[in-house]
């Protein structure tokens, strides 16, 4: 270090004094304190002050780092901006439906965009997701969005729409907008889910009249006692270990559950008609073959494995 | 046949049940645990790996690098690519008179300096040291490591350079790089003095893997806009730590205008190892931190390893450990040597970060018992006053909690209206909370989970992408956890010593 730059260092310790320190650290709590009341303007005053008083101090590029934010919106902006803050701090019904009446008196910007967006967030967790869609809605409509703010957005709709009972329109706007990622994702599972109860209910039911008429119907005649335990263990497990792990284990248990029941009432009608030892062992093979494939399929299509070598 | 198919269905019946202890350290929800799937090869097996370390000029401690291919002081050598990227910011040694920075060059640069100083526009002008300006060396080293996938493999090369000597609660400017490719200049201010009563503040978060809709970057800006001194991340960087193009991820994301870089090379980011980052090189070595190697502790003393700053001690902790006997034995010891020295006239506020969860209310990843037989006794001997978490992509704040009972669970202890733990002495003594709280500040673009407040131990919960300013005034703090994508506040709690 130069003798000239250890010279501003000390010069620099020796102005800041303890009452600086003491001072700079009043100001920023009496900014701090005018942003939470969403007052913009006193929070500059404080922050210039404190800058003014000890420039090259620790608080003071904070202050600059709060000037940035609330120095850029002017007039109307920044009044909108004081909203903002306020809302954010508090963001009660009561709150956000005054935010919400203000909006369109606010000039269009970055500043509208982010109260929409807030508007929007705070009715859907509010337990108001129709009052959610329609922010999002604006919010969408508003332009001047970056990619990812449009995204977010997007997604927004998309989790108002759904709780308000439209999985179907929700999926619709992330797809129309090429959107993947984990909503879409978690939409698209709940929606393979409900398809998969209801086949595994079906598949069951179906099992379970046939089980009950195999006398009439003569379909399950070659099923022995040992071949029904069977049946029962490759639908029934899969249904109780889903029950007792996690949702998305859920879908893919009961995707396995419904996608192997054909494998095994196929294998059950190949064993009834098999004339031979030969032929028993063949229908086994090629009933094991099938259930591997169906299983390597299934743990595919759920992510659960991406491929072979993994 | 019939007894065999029953044992099975009962095993089944018990498959995911029950707590992770025990467990592997990816043991979880299906999304976690890729890391676990082992590599084609070992990392470097082929290549003879070294270490380097040495003192910075005017620093105290020694300065390790992981095993790397590579590693020595900065050359003079650019190459074609030679502008530094991934500039980010630590803190090696003592908080208020030393900073750290990394950054990331292409692969023949060796040039590694930083020029700083009071003036901003002095250093932004500067090529060398000049009478405003001072330069400092540091080292450089090279790792290998997968890049796209875990089947191709990629050399990278990083810097570090420490800078000691500075002044307390003052603001430096500086740029790194060498003699005709400088970075942007940047600010960073160091710490109060130790024990100083100065009100500053800092980020807590975890869990940025996946970046789910960009709110990493998102999350960056507001810490940043909002003033913080300081960010300690529970762990959870990214989703492969192997692959090369994950990490160039998490440091080059952007939105707008705004790069992570522009919060990271501010603030210094102090990290814990998570189940994802598995103190693989690349986290390693891509982060500068702490290095007091005790016994039974690898990746160079950053496994763990505690700081102060201005009124508060932090303990960063590892839980993801090859090891789970690490946990109980010679961290546990590490741990309360660490807490025992601690002196609260100076750092009345003590703080420990890890990535998994003690207490937290969501059963499909559930508490760890072993943590909390491990290391609850030594936070309840020496009343840490705050345990920040990740690994559950939620927001939870614990209820005080000390003690446990002969099942090891939590027992809550004495608190205020707010859920805020009391104290025996107010405003007075060395100030020991009722208990302690942990909270999961940990979904930082990682995806969501559902979470519960249903717990006895959990007193507030929200599923939402979030971050946590923690204000420190003197014997106050407040605690303000935000919704990242609406800026909003989703728990508040302030309460004084």
């Amino acid at each position: 270090m130069t003798r000239w730059f250890a010279g501003v260092v000390v010069a620099v310790t020796l102005l800041a004094a303890p009452g600086a320190a003491q001072d700079s650290a009043r100001r920023w709590r009496e900014g701090r304190a005018a942003e939470r009341r969403g007052d913009p303007a006193a929070a500059i005053a404080e922050y210039r002050a404190l800058i003014d008083g000890d420039p090259t101090g620790r608080l003071a590029t904070r202050a600059r780092r709060r000037l940035e934010v609330l120095e850029e919106p002017v007039g109307r902006e920044r009044e909108a901006l004081g909203a903002l803050l306020e809302a954010r701090q508090d963001p009660s019904r009561e709150r956000i439906q005054a935010l919400e009446g203000a909006l369109e008196g606010y000039p269009a910007g970055e500043v509208r965009r982010e109260a929409r967006n807030l508007v929007a967030s705070r009715w859907l967790a509010l337990g108001e997701p129709e009052r959610a869609a329609a922010g999002y809605r604006r919010l969408l409509a508003e332009g001047g969005m970056t990619d990812l703010q449009a995204e977010r957005g997007r997604a927004g709709l998309a989790r108002s729409l759904a709780a308000a009972g439209d999985p179907a329109g929700a999926m619709r706007v992330l797809e129309e907008a090429g959107d993947g990622g984990a909503l879409l994702d978690t939409l698209a599972a709940e929606r393979r889910a409900r398809v998969g109860r209801g086949l595994s209910v079906a598949v069951l039911a179906l099992f379970l009249v046939l089980l009950a008429w195999r006398t009439r119907f003569r379909v399950l005649d070659g099923l022995t006692r040992r071949g029904a335990s069977l049946a029962a263990w490759t639908l029934l497990v899969p249904l109780a270990i889903a029950t007792a792990y996690d949702a998305e284990a859920l879908d893919t248990f009961a995707l396995l559950a419904t996608s192997s029941a054909p494998v095994l009432l196929g294998a059950a009608a190949w064993g009834r008609h098999a004339r031979n030892r030969r032929e028993r062992w063949l229908g086994a093979a090629t009933a094991v073959a099938a259930q591997v494939a169906v299983a390597y399929l299934v743990l595919v299509e759920r992510g659960a494995i991406l491929g072979v070598g993994w | 046949m019939r007894r065999v198919t029953l044992l099975l269905l009962a095993a089944s019946l018990f498959t995911g049940c029950g707590d992770d202890d025990g467990a592997s350290p990816d043991s979880g929800p299906a999304d976690a645990g890729v890391d676990a799937a082992p590599a084609p090869r070992d990392l470097g097996q082929e290549r003879e790996l070294t270490v380097f370390d040495y003192v910075p000029e005017g620093c105290s401690g020694t300065v390790r690098t992981p095993e790397v291919v590579e590693a020595g002081m900065g050359g003079e050598t650019l190459g074609a690519a030679p502008t530094p990227d991934h500039v980010h910011v630590a803190i090696g040694e003592e908080a208020s008179t030393t900073f750290a920075v990394n950054w990331h060059t292409d692969l023949a640069t060796d040039v590694t300096q930083i020029l700083y100083g009071l003036d901003e526009d002095a250093v932004d002008a500067a090529d060398g040291a000049t009478d405003e300006v001072a330069v400092r060396s540091g080292h450089t080293l090279v790792y290998e490591t997968r890049y796209e996938t875990l089947t191709d493999s990629l050399d990278v090369r990083i810097h570090e350079v420490h800078v000691c000597g500075l002044e307390p609660s003052t603001t430096y400017y500086y740029k790194v790089g060498g003699p005709g490719a400088w970075s942007e200049t940047f600010d960073v201010a160091t710490a109060p003095v130790l024990g100083s009563t100065e009100p500053w503040t800092f980020a807590a978060s975890g869990d940025s893997r996946n970046n789910t809709a960009g709110v990493w970057q998102l999350a960056q800006r507001q810490i940043l806009e909002a003033g913080a001194d300081l960010h300690v991340f529970s762990g959870d960087a990214v989703n492969l730590s192997a692959l090369q193009t994950e990490w160039d991820a998490f440091f080059e994301a952007r939105e707008g205008d705004f790069q992570v870089q522009d919060a990271l090379a501010r603030i210094p980011f102090m990290v814990s190892n998570g189940n994802h980052d598995n103190l693989r090189v690349n986290y390693l070595a891509q982060f500068a931190m702490p290095q007091d190697i005790s016994e039974g502790e690898g990746g160079q003393g950053e496994e763990w390893y505690s700081f102060d700053y201005a009124n508060a001690h932090f303990v960063v902790l590892n839980d993801t450990v090859e090891d789970d006997a690490t946990i109980s034995g010679p961290e546990a010891d590490w741990l309360r040597a660490d807490l025992a020295a601690v002196d609260r006239d100076v750092t009345p506020w003590v703080f420990a970060v890890h990535h998994r969860n003690l207490y937290t209310c969501m059963s499909s990843h559930s508490p760890s018992g072993q943590l909390r037989t491990a290391w609850q006794p030594i936070y309840d001997e020496f009343a840490v006053d705050v345990v920040f978490q990740g690994h559950n992509h939620v927001y939870e704040r614990s209820r005080p909690i000390r003690g446990l009972t002969a099942t090891n669970e939590g027992v809550v202890a004495a608190e205020g209206a707010g859920g805020e733990p009391t104290f025996e002495a107010p405003g007075g003594g060395s100030g020991e909370p009722s208990g302690t709280l942990y909270f999961t500040a940990a979904a930082i673009g990682a995806p969501l989970y559902e979470v519960s407040d249903a717990c006895p131990t959990t007193r507030a919960a929200q599923g939402v992408a979030n971050y946590l300013m923690v204000d420190v005034d003197d014997r106050s703090i407040t605690f303000t956890a935000r919704n990242i994508e609406t800026g909003a506040v989703i728990d508040e709690l302030t309460y004084s010593k």
